[in-house]
């Protein structure tokens, strides 16, 4: 009876437990947890919607039942309130964060027991992306690339698209610069275990096949530790001392058709910041354990410039707050967005300098570090993102905005193997 | 509003538990049942809350104009009205789960003429169904009374833990709970730790094999060698039971909480060693169903017939157990294939079997139950000869899709624990620990709870959604 009793008691926690909770959402009441630092994600709450059953039913007591049914079909027939409030409840949770960690650690575990005796260089960091770490857990990886012919029919479309352009606009220098990423090199450490990987066959494709008028260079991998270099442990980016060599070389590139471009800015020192460490998107993804890498930036001198967002002129970038020690200190913040500044479709630099030429650059995030550096050497500077701009057209840019250069930067998704990218007639 | 969720969890649960037990009288309590119930339906599936009420009410009536003509001995009205009562619970179904089958089938015959669409189906259209013909069958042949109190049946027949999947319950095993609901400390602390070995199965078993299952169905047979096609079946072999009985094992934890005692609907059925076995331990409260209601019926009813009487009898309630579980082509067959396999066991295979190794026995029940699953998983069906090809190993033991393309190679250690808890070897050791020491009985309770919290994190995991693009 006494063994009866005290086993009744424990599993009564259970209860506990389910009572808790809820009482934990009373007493925080109108104090919710608004913001995911590592989910860089505005958290849902237990907002107005929940409200909408009493004005519902405040609604038919009015007798107002056009509204009243209006309500009813579009929060709860087609369950816009249900959706809502089962988020909220789960963004809400307590602890919810601590518990992600927690299964993602006893994932971590299976993932370790199942690869023990398998020779794997790299293994899953999680079971829910597809991201990869080393096995001495210090980089988080992306797993390798395929290349199919379905690939290659659009590499066979963005080359056309390039033609096209090069032959509509002559007046115009068009030049494409490669850098190419672990995934798509022959240094991934798991590349023999998938069938198909891309090991820079597409990149030879494309480059026997694209037209001749299109200048190209490439920044190639070496080796794995080449990898480690250049880029950030726990992020999908170049690292800040990568992306100055990407500079360097883009810098020649665009010599070539633009010979009296100003001089090449110089980097005066790389700097940290104190207290300031770096988890970036593959670590606030997969809650792999890494160690935190310090984040570092260049300091360089450019002439002044303004950026221009949809006709205003904006602070683009946090930087300042860095500078006067008022950034966040979260290892988990988006430092990378927060001190460069986040991926907008269309920004244009306007640059106090003596150039007369204007530059259409298209690239990705992975670009918006060289930004000033790039615009210091053209009067006008545009960075567009096709992806997200979608009145994007060569035809309203090219003639409307008096371009003279063209470069597409980035790695093979930029390039040729993605069909968004595409630089739409 | 799945019972694995944060919001059935932490919101529903504690605030109809709570009613439910500061209520003293029963008629409340059957009454916090029925709204409790309806809440939970409406949340769901507010459009077709409507038919459900229309269906409680039908089968009210029904059952007590049936007892009333038995009453004044009058068994042909009697008879009429439970033919009209079958007839209306069948057509409720049949115009929602079954029209726009045969409808497909009346398309194709008349070169697209005639156009009908499936229709959504109403949460637990099926399991309602045939709860309500239990009962209406079960008052014809004077098994149960009428149940007069509207509110009794009402509750019984919508009552949330079982509608959406079951287990199928027969009135008189509920009628005594519903005329009077009590709750003991012991149904509370049996029905938490009933519920958390449900929540473990789904969550933590089902829901893992879940996704490799998938990876491996949903990729090209053609590429497949036999070895992920055998680990796909294994984990969906694993996934399909974990999630069912754990749903049971839930829905009867929670119907512990609120007082009552539903059937049980699994008794470890990959330990069968024949099929007529498998389908005694596999949903067994939908085979019990089918046994009482139209097979022993059937048998009853062609009694002089003396050829492959049983046979045919056994194919007609595979047939009708394939359609109920879906209205398409692959479920149809999978009845059909069982309706064979316990045709062919009922005409002498079952005594041939009884002679062999018991590890035969095992293997050939497997076999087939998993040369099932691909029918039942796969719905093209035009599908099926790719995969079985994979699974005999057509492409080779390896072919270019492999467990580490497919991303699945970590699920091999929740496949082996799957394949442990599939079989009554913990159940027997956590039996025998609980009966030999006080220790260790509590010690299982405080693993319960961490299966729970276990569980509990996995489910938030599914809501943590942080976005390598978000900003860039």
């Amino acid at each position: 009876m006494q063994r009866e009793k005290l086993t009744l008691n424990t599993i009564l926690i259970f209860f506990l437990v389910l009572f808790l909770v809820p009482l934990f959402w009373a007493i925080r009441g109108a104090n919710p947890e608004r913001f995911s630092v590592i989910e860089n994600r505005t958290l849902a709450e237990f907002s107005l919607e929940d409200r909408l059953l009493f004005s519902a039913v405040k609604q038919l007591a009015r007798g107002d039942l056009k509204s009243f049914s209006e309500v009813v079909d579009t929060q709860f027939h087609k369950r816009a309130f249900q959706n809502d409030f089962a988020k909220a409840v789960s963004d809400q949770f307590p602890l919810r964060i601590q518990a992600v960690q927690a299964s993602k650690a006893i994932n971590r575990l299976i993932i370790s027991g199942a690869y023990a005796f398998l020779p794997d260089q790299a293994i899953p960091a999680d079971m829910q992306s597809e991201f990869y770490v080393t096995r001495d857990k210090q980089h988080l990886l992306y797993r390798p690339v395929s290349f199919t012919e379905e690939q290659k029919q659009v590499i066979d479309e963005r080359l056309a698209n390039y033609q096209y352009l090069i032959e509509t606009y002559p007046q115009i220098n068009f030049s494409a610069y490669y850098l190419e990423r672990l995934q798509y090199s022959p240094y991934h450490p798991i590349n023999d275990y998938f069938n198909d990987v891309d090991e820079r066959r597409s990149l030879t494709y494309f480059e026997e096949n694209k037209p001749d008028e299109l200048l190209f260079e490439k920044n190639m991998l070496n080796d794995f530790e080449d990898h480690v270099k250049y880029y950030y442990t726990s992020d999908n980016h170049l690292n800040i001392r990568g992306m100055v060599e990407i500079y360097n070389e883009v810098y020649d590139l665009l010599k070539q058709n633009y010979p009296e471009i100003s001089d090449r800015v110089d980097v005066k020192e790389y700097v940290t910041f104190p207290g300031v460490q770096f988890l970036g998107g593959l670590a606030r993804i997969t809650l792999f354990p890494l160690e935190p890498e310090l984040f570092e930036v260049a300091v360089y001198d450019v002439p002044p410039y303004k950026i221009i967002d949809d006709g205003e002129e904006i602070i683009y970038t946090r930087s300042a707050d860095y500078w006067a020690g008022t950034n966040s200190f979260d290892r988990y913040a988006n430092h990378y967005g927060d001190y460069f500044g986040l991926l907008k479709s269309n920004l244009e630099y306007h640059c106090d300098n003596d150039s007369e030429r204007n530059l259409l650059y298209i690239g990705d995030s992975f670009s918006i570090p060289i930004y000033p550096m790039i615009a210091s050497h053209y009067k006008n500077t545009h960075f567009i993102d096709p992806r997200h701009d979608h009145d994007y057209t060569s035809a309203r840019y090219l003639p409307l905005l008096d371009i003279d250069d063209v470069i597409i930067v980035g790695d093979a998704t930029v390039l040729y193997t993605d069909i968004t990218w595409l630089i739409r007639p | 509003m799945p019972f694995a969720s944060i919001h059935f969890l932490f919101i529903f649960l504690p605030i109809v538990l709570a009613v439910y037990l500061l209520i003293p009288n029963r008629l409340w309590r059957n009454l916090a049942i029925l709204v409790s119930s309806l809440v939970y339906i409406a949340w769901e599936d507010l459009a077709h809350l409507p038919v459900l009420l229309v269906s409680v009410v039908l089968n009210y009536l029904f059952g007590l104009w049936i007892g009333s003509a038995l009453e004044k001995a009058n068994p042909g009205k009697a008879r009429k009205l439970t033919w009209l009562a079958v007839l209306v619970n069948l057509l409720i179904l049949f115009f929602y789960k079954y029209l726009g089958f045969f409808g497909g089938i009346l398309q194709t015959l008349s070169n697209g003429h005639i156009l009908i669409e499936n229709r959504a189906l109403p949460l637990g259209i099926s399991y309602f169904t045939f709860t309500g013909l239990s009962y209406i069958l079960d008052v014809s042949a004077q098994v149960e009374k009428p149940e007069r109190n509207l509110l009794y049946l009402a509750s019984y027949l919508v009552m949330f833990p079982k509608l959406v999947q079951g287990p199928i319950t027969r009135y008189k095993a509920l009628r005594e709970d519903i005329s009077n609901p009590k709750v003991s400390m012991t149904d509370l602390a049996e029905g938490a730790r009933r519920f958390i070995i449900g929540l473990g199965k789904k969550v933590i078993l089902a829901d893992s094999l879940r996704v490799a299952a998938d990876s491996v169905f949903e990729a090209d047979f053609s590429l497949m060698g036999a070895g992920v096609a055998w680990f796909g079946l294994l984990a969906y072999t694993l996934q399909i039971y974990f999630d069912f009985a754990g749903y049971t094992d839930m829905a009867i934890g929670v119907g512990r909480f609120l007082g009552f005692k539903l059937p049980e609907n699994f008794n470890f059925p990959y330990i069968s060693r024949s099929i007529s076995e498998f389908w005694r331990r596999w949903h067994m409260t939908l085979t019990s169903w089918f046994r009482t209601y139209v097979f022993i019926p059937l048998e009853f009813a062609r009694k002089k017939e003396k050829v492959l009487r049983q046979q045919s009898n056994l194919l007609i309630v595979f047939l009708l157990t394939g359609l109920w579980h879906g209205a398409t082509w692959n479920f149809l067959l999978w009845g059909i294939y069982f309706g064979l396999v316990l045709a062919i066991e009922a005409s002498g295979l079952a005594k041939v079997l009884k002679k062999l190794p018991k590890a035969l026995q095992h293997i050939y029940t497997l076999l087939l139950v998993m040369l099932g699953w691909v029918f039942f998983r796969i719905t093209d069906l035009g599908e099926w000869g790719g995969f079985l090809k994979a699974l005999i190993g057509a492409n080779g033991w390896q072919g270019e899709i492999t467990l580490r393309t497919l991303n699945i190679l970590f699920y091999f250690p929740i496949i082996i624990l799957g394949v442990l808890f599939s079989i009554p070897l913990l159940q027997k050791f956590t039996s025998k620990a609980e009966a030999s020491s006080r220790t260790l009985g509590i010690a299982l309770d405080f693993a319960l709870l961490g299966v729970f919290v276990i569980a509990l994190v996995y489910i938030l995991t599914t809501g943590y959604s942080s976005f390598i693009y978000a900003q860039f």
